[in-house]
């Protein structure tokens, strides 16, 4: 599906004193299929952004159109929650939403509400489990029984089982470990690889978005600054350091490396290997010592 | 005498259940910063609370300063001499704002009025939120949370400070200015640190690593050592940092690594 | 989004209110409302609500906050003006529908009530609007220091009633996510048969429950790993500074009380 924003305002607490603008005129559009990243500081309107997506919000000012559905500042909250079937989200902790007493029921929550057909959907959960990586077992069990990398996973699969058509990932891999933050990512990459969802992921892991995304969109002060793919994000590393970002780690040592040898990479988002190989062609190393 | 000597530690939550802690004997200088490494579940939490007696051995013994946990008159003290900060910047917060929170711990202590008032302008003006000290919790940010509760720490002027994932659930400006703060107590005040972290970046500012296993210490090592242990650490299925993993394809070539080597070790990419 | 709570209904300032020892003020409260409950005359009534006006121009808060403060006991008040009216059976017959017949004695009892009602809220809320909540608990926390050997635990409930404070806005915040998160899965807070409804709330509130469990127990051990102890031997950072004004205050409104009961009773 595609997703088009155009000259969409959100504010909050309007004509109060308090009045904040959210997002600020925001044109942009996500493609069928495609894989973004939306990067921005804390406050910047990354989140406020994504949650029109799936209707939790509507825009003060504009419109967008998710496929060929409109929301505008009219749009009666039925087409907005009718919205939640076709796009998921999986909220940053979404381990802290599990309420029911068994990971069965609680993955089957948001299917049934959207009144998915019940025995089919229990047919299709080994594959789901197998897909996330939770063993059939867990089924039975209590979900506060699980271990929090296995929460997590049951918080996704409960996303997942309504197989959206685009799916919003707001810090997925927040409060996890290295090997965990690997799974979680490989197995959204998986996923979209398979399904081809649309996937727009908030992050402040760059490694994750020079890594994945296809597209990476830079917001601050409720407006879109920067968009492009991440080679071309993080080549304007000077504008994204001024809005308090991270360049990936791999910017860095590419960069100086970069700058001590002379040499120049193809780009700055090559995997080790890659780097490695154009480091090898050029043998430069050896040049230098 | 060492600051923390672990003697034949062992320790579980319940009697049925098997050891979270098993086996460790270790010993940490004073001045030293440790960080202990390790996957979920691997006991590294539950080891920092045996430092200051949150938990208490099933066996052996843990002596700081000399003085072990498990002796009742000697915890008060020993609790103001091991400051703990934890993960969850929320969950440590305990008063309504940053001058009563930073307090906290000095009143637990029964300190005159007019010494805490010192210490905190001391304490809030070396962690950098000596301007937010009247701010309610829930306008700071995270790695401001955290400041505070370091300063909430240092206030009682323990000897070591052990930071149990500290930064884990942090933005990486948050994480930063956390990571600064530590670097600066360990450097200028000559705090012994102990960094619980899952971050191999974060380990490498330490000076010794241990790496944690089902409860037991795999591995000890000066941190400059784990460029010689890469295919250790890749075998335990520690994912490695960028420039690590760059390290280890450049030596499976006919390269030389000795250049990015000494640039980590310089610590330009940390 | 809820940068901007304001907890309790504090409004910072620096009137003469605000100025006095919490204490003081409590205690200048206590008395007051105890001389409501003891003046049955409108006499007495007409000097409190005087003292009640002097006081709220002694404080600077606009009008519209005490009566946002007072608005929801407004309806309250209504009820039982007319459950006074209506059943009190003294005096002259004013007039009657039906079965409802409104006499003298009623309606002066019904507005009576009224007054009085108005009068607590009024009161309250110039305590509330001018002192913090943390002045208030720790005022609170000592003047029931000397009832400790009762068994009234003042430094625990004091304890409770700040942390309340503190993680009030945190609630709000985690309400809120879980709401949007729960939404997003399809739940439905306001719209639905009842068990439709009672799912979508047990969705919202067992995870708040888990998460205030979770962090009673890493709060708990904060505390611990910070020395704390319970209340003995606890010094305290925050002082409360009794003035002579505060004697004056508290000494006037307790003549005004002995007064007002030995003549206008």
């Amino acid at each position: 599906m595609n997703i088009r924003l155009e000259h969409v305002h959100h504010i909050f607490m309007e004509k109060t004193p308090f009045e904040t603008k959210a997002l600020n005129d925001v044109t942009v559009s996500f493609e069928d299929g495609s894989f973004s990243a939306v990067i921005g500081k804390t406050g910047s309107g990354k989140s406020t952004l994504v949650q029109h997506i799936n209707g939790l919000y509507k825009p003060n000012y504009g419109s967008l159109f998710i496929g060929d559905q409109e929301i505008h500042s009219k749009t009666k909250r039925k087409v907005r929650k009718a919205l939640r079937k076709k796009v998921g989200m999986v909220f940053q902790y979404p381990e802290h939403q599990l309420f029911e007493d068994t990971v069965e029921k609680d993955i089957l929550f948001g299917p049934k509400n959207a009144g998915f057909h019940l025995d089919d959907m229990k047919k299709k959960l080994p594959e789901l489990l197998e897909k996330v990586g939770l063993d059939e077992s867990v089924l039975e069990r209590s979900p506060f029984d699980l271990s929090g990398g296995q929460m997590r996973r049951t918080a996704i699969a409960g996303v997942l089982a309504m197989e959206p058509d685009v799916l919003i990932l707001d810090e997925p891999t927040a409060g996890l470990d290295p090997e965990g933050q690997e799974a979680i990512m490989s197995l959204f990459n998986e996923w979209h690889r398979e399904k081809r969802t649309t996937i727009i992921m908030i992050t402040h892991q760059m490694e994750e978005v020079s890594r994945l995304a296809e597209t990476v969109i830079v917001m601050d002060d409720g407006r879109i600054q920067m968009q492009g793919t991440p080679d071309e994000i993080f080549r304007r590393e000077s504008e994204v350091r001024a809005l308090e970002l991270d360049v990936p780690e791999r910017v860095n040592v590419l960069k100086h490396i970069e700058k001590e040898t002379g040499m120049s990479f193809s780009s700055w988002t090559l995997s080790p290997k890659e780097a490695a190989a154009e480091m090898q062609r050029k043998d430069w190393l050896d040049k230098k010592e | 005498m060492e600051a923390v000597d672990l003697q034949d530690l062992y320790f579980r939550y319940k009697e049925e259940e098997s050891f979270a802690v098993q086996s460790v004997n270790a010993s940490i200088r004073h001045g030293e910063w440790i960080a202990v490494i390790g996957p979920n579940g691997s006991g590294k939490s539950t080891l920092s609370r045996l430092f200051n007696g949150l938990l208490m051995p099933t066996l052996g013994d843990v002596y700081i300063n000399g003085k072990s946990t498990q002796t009742e008159s000697d915890l008060i003290a020993i609790r103001r001499d091991v400051g703990m900060v934890f993960q969850n910047p929320d969950h440590q917060f305990v008063a309504p704002t940053v001058r009563d929170d930073i307090a906290f711990g000095m009143e637990n202590a029964g300190m005159e009025r007019e010494e805490m008032k010192d210490r905190i302008a001391e304490v809030s003006k070396a962690t950098g939120i000596d301007h937010l000290l009247e701010s309610e919790p829930h306008r700071l940010s995270g790695g401001q949370k955290q400041r505070v509760a370091i300063a909430g720490v240092l206030a009682l002027q323990p000897q070591i400070m052990v930071f149990d994932e500290a930064t884990s659930m942090l933005d990486p400006a948050g994480r930063r200015e956390v990571m600064a703060t530590t670097k600066k107590l360990h450097q200028q005040e000559g705090i012994t640190i102990v960094s619980v972290t899952h971050r191999l970046q974060e380990a490498l500012m330490a000076d010794r690593i241990w790496y944690m296993e089902e409860g037991q210490l795999g591995f000890d090592l000066p941190s400059e050592q784990l460029f010689e242990q890469l295919e250790l650490l890749t075998h335990k299925n520690i994912p490695l940092p960028y420039v690590l993993q760059l390290l280890q394809q450049v030596r499976q070539t006919s390269l030389q690594g000795s250049f990015l080597e000494q640039k980590m070790k310089d610590g330009l990419f940390v | 989004m809820f940068e901007h709570v304001i907890i309790g209904q504090y409004l910072p300032g620096y009137s003469f209110l605000h100025k006095m020892d919490a204490r003081a003020k409590l205690l200048a409260v206590f008395i007051f409302i105890f001389t409501i409950f003891m003046i049955e005359t409108w006499a007495g009534y007409g000097v409190l609500w005087g003292t009640a006006i002097i006081v709220f121009f002694m404080s600077g808060v606009p009008f519209r906050y005490v009566r946002k403060g007072m608005f929801p006991i407004f309806l309250l008040v209504i009820f039982t003006f007319f459950l006074h009216a209506l059943f009190t059976q003294e005096g002259e017959e004013l007039f009657s529908i039906g079965v409802f017949a409104l006499y003298e004695g009623g309606v002066e009892q019904g507005l009576f009530i009224a007054f009085r009602l108005l009068l607590l809220v009024f009161i309250t809320s110039l305590l509330t609007l001018t002192t913090s909540p943390i002045d208030l608990t720790d005022a609170l926390e000592q003047l029931f220091t000397p009832f400790k050997r009762i068994g009234i635990p003042a430094h625990e409930i004091a304890l409770m009633m700040s942390i309340a404070i503190r993680f009030i806005p945190t609630l709000l915040q985690e309400t809120e996510k879980i709401v949007k998160a729960q939404s997003a899965r399809g739940a439905d807070f306001t719209r639905g048969s009842f068990k439709e409804r009672s799912q979508a709330f047990a969705a919202l509130l067992v995870p708040l429950f888990v998460r205030a469990f979770k962090r009673a127990e890493d709060l708990a051990l904060a505390m611990e790993a910070r020395g704390y102890n319970g209340g003995e031997g606890r010094t305290k950072l925050r002082q409360l500074t009794w003035r002579l004004w505060d004697s004056v205050i508290c000494f006037l409104m307790l003549a005004l009380a002995v007064l007002l009961f030995v003549f206008a009773r």
